[in-house]
């Protein structure tokens, strides 16, 4: 009996690391096939779930795709108080935020979309990068990576 | 009694702030959007402009104080992913729930000036282009007045809550 209890939970957790693998390979996808610099998958709390960068040996260590998890789940929250107290009737859909000017060479841009009420993304892109074409590339991982979610 | 001095700082303020203001009316009637204000850092609002022909008159006040906290973070993050950039510009875009064919409105701020921001908000139905267009040109001479007084604004920026 409680051997089984075990067995279905290594099946769960199992189950869990291949989602997780999956959501990063469409999230590399995703930057592959669009200017992104990085994505992020995470919570409504400020915890990563997957990360197309994932990498540990890489210079950015996990720590620091966690901070700015948290970091954006902070600006989701405030952007979306925001709009209800200046209009009710709407919702935050999109927030973006620029690094540096357009001038400067490694200038960056930010940005952060909703998947449902409780999974938020952060993407990271050169101000000069293709909008039109990421978000597309958005919003078809979006329909994607929707039944592991 | 006031000092002759005190009085032409006060004149020179009148005048600064009235200069703004018109820019920023002006800025927000052509872009038919509902409200804008310039703010500093700490969410003090040194000028602000309301279309009158709008039908939605949005509060400076409770706009500046969330906009401004909200750049703080905003500009942790920025500072978290590359430390040598600050933050430039800040963009909500929202969608209607009610009546989604209306559209939502989009929250703007942007830095003009180290300490001082100009957050406005307009409906999305207003193409971008339009907006960038108006904003480049009501942004330099809003920074060149601004410069040009930083001084007489920062100093007296207290008084005026």
């Amino acid at each position: 009996m409680f051997g089984q209890e075990i067995a279905d939970e290594n099946t769960e957790l199992n189950n869990n690391m291949i989602n997780e693998k999956e959501l990063e390979d469409n999230l590399t996808k995703l930057i592959d096939r669009s200017d992104i610099i990085n994505a992020t998958l995470f919570n409504e709390d400020g915890f990563v779930i997957a990360n197309s960068d994932s990498n540990p040996n890489d210079d950015l260590g996990c720590d620091f795709f966690q901070d700015l998890a948290a970091i954006s789940s902070g600006i989701i929250s405030m952007a979306s108080s925001l709009v209800t107290m200046t209009d009710p009737s709407s919702i935050a859909i999109k927030v973006n935020l620029q690094g540096g000017n357009e001038v400067e060479q490694d200038s960056f841009a930010m940005m952060f979309t909703s998947f449902s009420d409780e999974i938020h993304m952060v993407v990271v892109y050169p101000t000069n990068a293709n909008v039109g074409l990421m978000n597309f590339e958005i919003n078809q991982i979006k329909s994607e990576i929707k039944h592991y979610l | 009694m006031i000092n002759p001095k005190e009085q032409y700082v006060n004149k020179t303020l009148d005048l600064v702030l009235m200069k703004l203001t018109r820019f920023m009316n002006k800025f927000i009637s052509n872009i038919h959007g509902f409200s804008a204000c310039l703010l500093t850092e700490d969410g003090l609002i040194i000028a602000e402009g309301i279309n009158s022909g709008s039908k939605k008159n949005l509060s400076s006040e409770e706009l500046a104080a969330i906009t401004a906290s909200m750049i703080s973070i905003a500009e942790q993050a920025v500072l978290h992913y590359k430390s040598s950039k600050t933050l430039s510009q800040f963009t909500i875009e929202t969608s209607n729930l009610e009546n989604p064919k209306e559209g939502g409105l989009n929250i703007f701020a942007f830095q003009i000036h180290p300490n001082v921001l100009l957050a406005y908000n307009y409906p999305s139905s207003i193409p971008k282009g339009l907006v960038s267009f108006e904003l480049s040109t009501v942004i330099k001479n809003m920074q060149e007045i601004i410069f040009e007084n930083e001084s007489t604004i920062m100093r007296n920026i207290g008084s005026m809550i």
